[in-house]
């Protein structure tokens, strides 16, 4: 499945986080007996687990270049909001039926996200700028927009039917977890198996190298960006569905715990290299940690301060293990 | 004039990389009060010699360093420091937004321990080593906003403050108008007069006439002799710094066809001017010339990266001007960089994926997703075709060898059905019987049909397979060759002499 | 004497104070009370913690570095302080105040370990922290503010020296935060110009490998930076606390962001090795009274967000293109530009 780039140390990577997942499912059953093994569970953990994972891969894909997205949950809000603020009034206006109003809302989701993409896309690939810079301007004044139009509130009133998308599910499986499939298939195909997903890894990797072997590495990168913002507004859509409401300040944390589940799903901080689906396991193994932890009746707090740790880890064992392995060579 | 006495004294340094012989039984000294040129061709060992003797480099076992007279082992960089050797690089290493005051005093504040600065002492400092030079610049100045020449003044400076009995400067001229060079001559004439010894590098044969007393040629890693300069003449300078036999043989094309590529009178400010040649299917031309003379700068141009600011560029008839390597590529021109590991590969890469970067769009089938088989195939294709070692296209581009990296970057270019293949430096740092199998390679692809553009800093590189030779200087074309009749010392003599 | 000038033009402060007297001079054509002693002194006190924050944060930019947890480490210094405050009722000022700056530095040391020994970019290990210390104080005070606080510190809080009584009859004078602020400029500048320990952090930000050269340490340099920001941020959390008079945990949310402003306003580059506590200064007033002015004019807070964004976003620019056009303005080769030279065709 790894015919792209095809490292031994790569793939021993993959089944390393596999075989991470299997014990800290069978960690977690064992410590909650009953609780964790149910289907009612992992239902839930399939409900959280969405809108986390497909900012995950938001932020992955921009990693991959040696970048960082740091508007990433901001734009998704944005976006959100703007949508919520055109349903609500569409819905109070009366006399529209619902699904236009849903998929009225959805199309302006997707329209600001691409503009916020955009908009990070031009001042990293045209301007220069590097990206930590941008997304840190960015994200504060996507933030501003979202709170000049929610005021600090939430806006809320949508049609009831939105909000199945977050809280309904199928045969026992939430919408949630199917829209997630068919991102990371899209995600998968997208940065696996284009062109343009070869490319990111170049770029990631050298981007000079790959200007000079005539790629319009400009251009690779504003679609980057506008990706990652796409992403970053299916979330956002299944955010304000899952809490019927949106806010400025939803899911703040998520930016963090992004950036861990990438490093720790094997993609370098540096870029160049990395796996779409690393990820979406190291997502897994996040969700399992949270869920698990709030079964046994640790604080929701504490496990944030574990998604820290957890990130500091990974990067520090990964820092020295590239020492040791240039001590080697010398 | 010159005090006798050397200062510094190598006698049998050799130093050896893997591969490479950089030096071989070099002796060499410098006396107090005396500017010493250093000269020879790219890859004469040069920079090696200077990294020896700063320290830098540890050199092979049986080598004799004696700075004033006693032996010294194991010379490091700090060392060489403390003991007055200082080397002027290129790039200064100046603390770009500290003053000048500071750039030349802040490392005596360092070894004197102070907790407090002392700004004053550091005026002081600063102002004695510049009235020194004889020149004044605005202390206060930040030095990123000081010309080049002034820069350099002020990494002197604070030479003068570490109290330098040994200045090493490389190419010190290489960024500066003439005028600016008349000024650093007369610093370092009054320095050498005060009994400073002086290690002077550069490719510019008028200049060293002018200041050096004595001069030094390196060729290949020897030397190849040290004379005062009243005993030298450009004729036998020229012949020492080129004086090899070609054991190569040349290898001769098959006849050129149609003009492929016509440059007409290209010029961009500080780039190149009035640059004008053609180029023929089947030819290999080679472009020559010293570090500095615009060949890279004028072939960029041809590759979308330098564009000119006049004149025009005509492909097969039409008139063309790319504006970026994208654009170049659709062209059918192809661009081999100087440095593969930064500009021509991406290490981390395995050499499938490097290999077919250009092309990628070609795999994609009508679904959009690449056929890895059908990629995996045209790469070991490739390899087979350039005899790409070890083959195996799934390995880390990062653990090939030197020239076996430098195969895959052309194998990569071969992949787009080029028209003119441009290869800049392209045995750079590889071993001899890679050279070797390169300069064939070169040859059979222009051979096959393609117009090939080498530029290179080697002559033996540039006879063994050019068809025709232009010599570059100062940005500026100064001299054509026939490759059957030319021979060193006209190509050496057009690349430095006016 | 036009070297002088033209060296005294090249240099940012006199951008930004150029811009800081245009922006006081529309706030005073636009309300007149602007200018007085008691506004003055108002928009001083409301943003010496700003302030104080800012010198700490120049410090970690000059090494070309960022630190993102600054809200955080604020937060965590008042709740904590608060705490023993509140329960304890200690009211010793300068012990409390030693103790804030004493668990600011922890913190900030260790981001600065992270960052120096375990090789993790600024942004990570700062967001890392950051995230950290959030998730422990939801824990930990579940968002309660702290509303008992000593008299004493409240008294001290309302300190002003050289005090008289104006018209309204109410004390007019030099408020108390603003002597502390002037206190970490103080400190700061001393630190920056005048202990080699401070130009050394100015010389690795501006060239790492000379400074390495001529013998600095640069892990060491880095991780005073932290450890010295961290204090900052103590520190400045206590004036905070006299000025509110009451805890709340989550004031400080998003804080970093007008703090990174204020310094990127006045003149540090984010890339390093530039600025200083003027610049500084005059970029914290001119965020200052382009709040106020904001405030005085009815327009939403919310806009201040945006506004510090697109300030990041303009002079991050702005850096890039000037680098650009002066890579692009340099010579590469010497073209012979001699009557010889132009005469081969």
């Amino acid at each position: 499945m790894d015919g792209a780039r095809g490292h031994f140390s790569r793939n021993k990577n993959q089944y390393f986080l596999l075989a991470l997942l299997m014990l800290l499912i069978a960690g977690m059953s064992l410590m909650a007996p009953g609780k964790f093994l149910t289907v009612r569970n992992f239902k839930n953990m399939g409900f959280q687990m969405a809108e986390f994972g497909i900012l995950a891969i938001g932020m992955s894909v921009a990693i991959m270049t040696g970048g960082i997205n740091l508007s990433l949950v901001n734009s998704a809000m944005l976006s959100a909001i703007a949508g919520a603020f055109l349903m609500r009034g569409m819905n109070e206006a009366g006399g529209i039926p619902d699904l236009v109003i849903i998929a009225s809302g959805i199309a302006v989701v997707m329209v600001v996200s691409i503009l916020c993409g955009m908009i990070n896309g031009y001042f990293v690939a045209y301007v220069g700028v590097a990206s930590l810079l941008v997304t840190l301007g960015t994200q504060t004044v996507f933030n501003g927009v979202s709170l000049n139009i929610t005021r600090g509130s939430g806006i809320s009133g949508f049609p009831e039917l939105f909000q199945r998308i977050g809280a309904g599910s199928v045969l026992n499986i939430p919408y949630t977890m199917l829209i997630y499939v068919a991102a990371i298939l899209a995600a998968w195909y997208l940065v696996e198996r284009t062109p343009w997903g070869v490319s990111v890894y170049m770029v990631g990797g050298n981007e000079k190298a790959t200007r000079f072997s005539g790629i319009n590495t400009k251009a690779v990168l504003m679609k980057v960006y506008v990706f990652s913002a796409v992403m970053a507004g299916v979330a956002g859509v299944l955010m304000v569905s899952r809490y019927n409401s949106a806010r400025a300040d939803y899911g703040s944390s998520y930016t963090l715990q992004a950036v861990a589940a990438t490093v720790l799903g094997g993609t370098d901080i540096n870029g160049g290299s990395g796996h779409i689906l690393g990820t979406v396991t190291a997502v897994c193994i996040l969700q399992v940690v949270s869920s698990g932890f709030n079964i046994i009746g640790i604080n929701r707090n504490i496990t944030d301060v574990v998604t820290g740790f957890i990130l500091v880890a990974v990067l520090t064992i990964n820092y020295f293990a590239a020492r040791e392995r240039r001590h080697k060579k010398a | 004039m010159a005090q006798s006495g050397a200062f510094l004294r190598l006698e049998n340094v050799s130093k050896t990389f893997p591969g490479v012989n950089a030096l071989s039984g070099v002796g060499f000294d410098v006396r107090r009060g005396e500017v010493h040129a250093l000269i020879g061709e790219n890859g004469a060992g040069k920079s090696t010699l200077i990294k020896v003797l700063t320290g830098v480099y540890q050199p092979d076992p049986g080598a004799i360093i004696e700075i004033e007279g006693k032996r010294v082992e194991n010379l490091t960089a700090l060392d060489a420091m403390r003991r007055g050797i200082i080397a002027i690089y290129q790039d200064f290493s100046l603390f770009p937004t500290l003053t000048v005051k500071e750039n030349i005093a802040f490392s005596e504040q360092i070894e004197r321990h102070n907790h407090l600065v002392d700004w004053r002492g550091m005026e002081k400092t600063a102002r004695k080593a510049l009235e020194s030079l004889g020149v004044s610049i605005d202390l206060r100045a930040r030095a990123n906003t000081l010309s080049t020449a002034r820069q350099q003044l002020v990494a002197i400076a604070r030479a003068l403050v570490y109290d330098a009995k040994l200045l090493v400067m490389d190419e010190p001229t290489s960024a500066l108008s003439s005028g600016e060079v008349d000024m650093l001559f007369k610093i370092v004439r009054s320095l050498r007069d005060r009994g400073m010894a002086i290690i002077f590098i550069s490719h510019k044969l008028d200049e060293l006439f002018s200041i050096a007393d004595r001069m030094t040629v390196l060729r290949d890693g020897r030397l190849i002799g040290t004379a005062p300069t009243a005993e030298m003449d450009r004729k036998k300078l020229i012949s020492m710094m080129v004086g090899r036999e070609i054991s190569d043989e040349r290898m001769r094309g098959k006849g050129a066809g149609d003009v492929v590529l016509e440059v007409k009178n290209i010029s961009k400010h500080g780039n190149y001017q009035n640059v004008s040649f053609q180029l023929r299917k089947g030819e290999v031309l080679g472009i020559t010339g010293l570090v500095g003379a615009g060949r890279t700068e004028t072939v960029l141009s041809l590759f979308g990266m330098n564009p000119p600011d006049s004149g025009e560029i005509c492909l097969e008839g039409k008139k063309v001007m790319p504006r970026s390597p994208a654009e170049a590529k659709k062209l059918g021109i192809a661009f081999v960089p100087e440095s593969r590991q930064t500009e021509g590969l991406v290490l981390q890469q395995d050499a499938e994926g490097n290999l077919t970067l250009p092309v990628l769009k070609d795999f994609a089938g009508r679904s959009g997703m690449i056929d890895f088989k059908k990629r995996r195939q045209r790469a070991q294709e490739l390899i087979q075709k350039l005899n790409v070692r070890p083959a195996y296209p799934g390995m880390q581009a990062l653990k090939f060898s030197g020239g076996n990296q430098q195969k895959i970057v052309v194998a990569k270019w071969l992949a787009t059905n080029p028209k003119i293949l441009i290869v800049d430096e392209p045995t750079n740092g590889i071993d001899v019987g890679a050279k070797a199998e390169i300069h064939r390679l070169l040859r059979d692809l222009a051979d096959s049909g393609i117009a090939v553009i080498m530029v290179s800093s080697e002559l033996p590189e540039i006879f063994s397979i050019s068809d025709r030779i232009l010599v570059m200087r100062r940005g500026r074309i100064t001299g054509e060759f026939d490759g059957a009749t030319a021979t060193q010392e006209m190509l050496m003599e057009k690349a430095v002499l006016a | 004497m036009s070297e002088r000038l033209k060296r005294m033009m090249g240099h940012k402060e006199v951008s930004v104070g150029a811009m800081l007297l245009g922006i006081m001079l529309i706030s005073w054509l636009f309300n007149p009370t602007f200018l007085s002693f008691e506004n003055l002194m108002d928009v001083i006190k409301s943003n010496a913690v700003l302030g104080t924050c800012a010198m700490g944060m120049l410090l970690i930019i000059i090494t070309g570095g960022i630190d993102v947890s600054i809200g955080s480490q604020l937060a965590l210094v008042t709740v904590l302080t608060g705490q023993i405050m509140n329960r304890t009722g200690f009211d010793n000022i300068v012990l409390i105040y030693l103790l804030g700056i004493a668990i600011g530095g922890a913190v900030g040391l260790l981001n600065g370990l992270m960052v120096s020994r375990l090789g993790l970019p600024p942004i990570i290990a700062t967001l890392g922290m950051a995230s950290v210390i959030d998730g422990f104080l939801r824990y930990y005070t579940n968002g309660t503010w702290i509303n008992q606080l000593p008299q004493r510190i409240i008294d001290f809080g309302l300190t002003k020296f050289f005090s008289f009584r104006n018209l309204n009859g109410s004390e007019i004078g030099i408020p108390v935060q603003f002597l502390l602020f002037a206190l970490a400029m103080l400190t700061t500048w001393f630190l920056i110009k005048r202990t080699m320990l401070g130009r050394s952090i100015m010389a690795m930000g501006s060239n790492p490998v000379s400074a390495q050269r001529i013998g600095l340490n640069n892990r060491r340099l880095t991780t005073f930076a932290y450890a010295f920001s961290g204090m900052m941020a103590g520190f400045a959390a206590m004036t905070y606390t006299s000025i509110m008079k009451s805890v709340d945990p989550n004031a400080f949310i998003g804080y970093e962001m007008n703090v990174i402003g204020a310094v990127v306003l006045g003149g540090a580059l984010l890339t390093g090795g530039s600025g200083s506590v003027l610049g500084t200064f005059l970029g914290v007033m001119l965020f200052a009274f382009i709040s106020n002015g904001l405030t005085l004019a009815r327009i939403s807070t919310y806009w201040q967000s945006i506004i510090v964004g697109g300030i990041i976003l303009l002079a991050v620019s702005f850096d890039m293109v000037k680098l650009r056009r002066e890579e692009r303005r340099q010579t590469k080769v010497d073209i012979d530009m001699t009557a010889q030279g132009r005469g081969v065709a």
